[in-house]
């Protein structure tokens, strides 16, 4: 359970004036329990390891099961088109005109296969 | 206007050839078959939209024709080039017809496997100091060029191979995991589907897609 900040045991070094008015003031203390009332015992602290949760944790793999065979799904899907349509590279065409002062000074037409290197060069060749 | 290529097909599509990414398809004669082409001025965007467009269209067409050889993405090419493009090719295209009529591509690849690029570079490295006699030598570079499938898609070739009329194995890339296409006759693609299905549950780490066109066995020039 929370303290209230009416029950600090150590204030703060550098007391100064609080400027909450008192209407902001609240507690989570119940109205019935006065303030320099006997505290209650504390609960008991937690162990480090909170083990029932893991427990469960380790006992429903089901919904990763299920993500991990949709991500697999999608996966495949966009690999295979990937690499149906683009492992063998793609096709770019251009037309380059350098200019200057609106002249035309040079025209290129640029017919280009952007391919990974490792398709077109020799094995290790690229590396 | 440009045309834009799709695939080269060894026949006039049954029924109608339909749209392609955003005008009509149409036929262009070729010395071997028909190019399926759509009017275009530019070369699609290369982004997923387009990427499926173009797959279903090649799909769709393969379903229509014996033989298909998927052309690669963004070919736009201009009317004089188009014959310049193929010219002298009629043989390598007929030859490549010849191998996927009638049949159609599943492609495996293994789950689990990580890639032996380094493995590889090793092999390479001393293959390039050229350590060891001539013969030896050239047995390497053979294997290079031509490398065999890994342990892992082993049980493939000796369970599949009544049903497939073809096999390539593509090491990994920088870009894509290493694979194992098989073309088979698409009157056996029941059986084979059904042998597949049998095998993935057996080895869960190999994993099967398809049936796709033979974009796997098109010549390189396409």
């Amino acid at each position: 359970m929370r303290r209230p900040w009416t029950t600090r045991s150590s204030p703060p070094k550098l007391k100064k004036p609080s400027t909450m008015s008192g209407r902001h003031l609240h507690s989570t203390v119940p109205a019935s329990r006065p303030g320099n009332a006997p505290k209650p015992p504390r609960p008991k602290r937690r162990s480090p390891t909170p083990k029932p949760l893991l427990r469960a944790l380790k006992t429903a793999p089901a919904p990763k099961r299920q993500a991990g065979r949709i991500i697999d799904e999608d996966e495949s899907s966009l690999l295979d088109l990937i690499d149906n349509l683009l492992s063998k590279g793609v096709m770019l065409n251009a037309d380059l005109i350098l200019a200057l002062a609106d002249v035309d000074l040079v025209y290129v037409r640029l017919s280009a296969l952007l391919c990974a290197a490792d398709r077109v060069l020799p094995q290790g060749a690229w590396r | 206007m440009a045309w834009y290529v799709f695939a080269l097909v060894d026949a006039v599509p049954g029924g109608r050839t339909g749209a392609g990414l955003s005008g009509p398809l149409s036929l262009r004669k070729l010395p071997a078959g028909f190019a399926v082409v759509e009017r275009r001025a530019d070369v699609p965007p290369v982004e997923f939209g387009s990427l499926k467009k173009h797959q279903d269209v090649v799909a769709r067409l393969a379903r229509a024709v014996p033989a298909i050889l998927p052309v690669r993405f963004g070919t736009l090419l201009e009317e004089d080039h188009f014959d310049e493009a193929l010219a002298e090719r009629d043989e390598e295209i007929t030859d490549a017809f010849n191998l996927v009529r009638g049949r159609v591509q599943f492609t495996w690849r293994s789950r689990g496997r990580k890639t032996d690029g380094a493995a590889r570079t090793g092999k390479d490295s001393k293959a390039k100091t050229g350590a060891g006699s001539g013969t030896a030598y050239l047995r390497r570079a053979a294997r290079a060029a031509n490398p065999a499938p890994p342990a892992a898609f082993r049980p493939l070739r000796t369970k599949l191979s009544p049903l497939m009329a073809a096999q390539r194995y593509q090491p990994a890339t920088l870009a894509l995991p290493e694979a194992v296409y098989h073309l088979v006759d698409r009157k056996h693609a029941d059986r084979y589907a059904a042998a597949a299905r049998a095998l993935v549950e057996s080895r869960p780490l190999l994993s099967v897609t398809g049936p796709f066109p033979p974009f796997a066995f098109a010549p390189e020039i396409l």
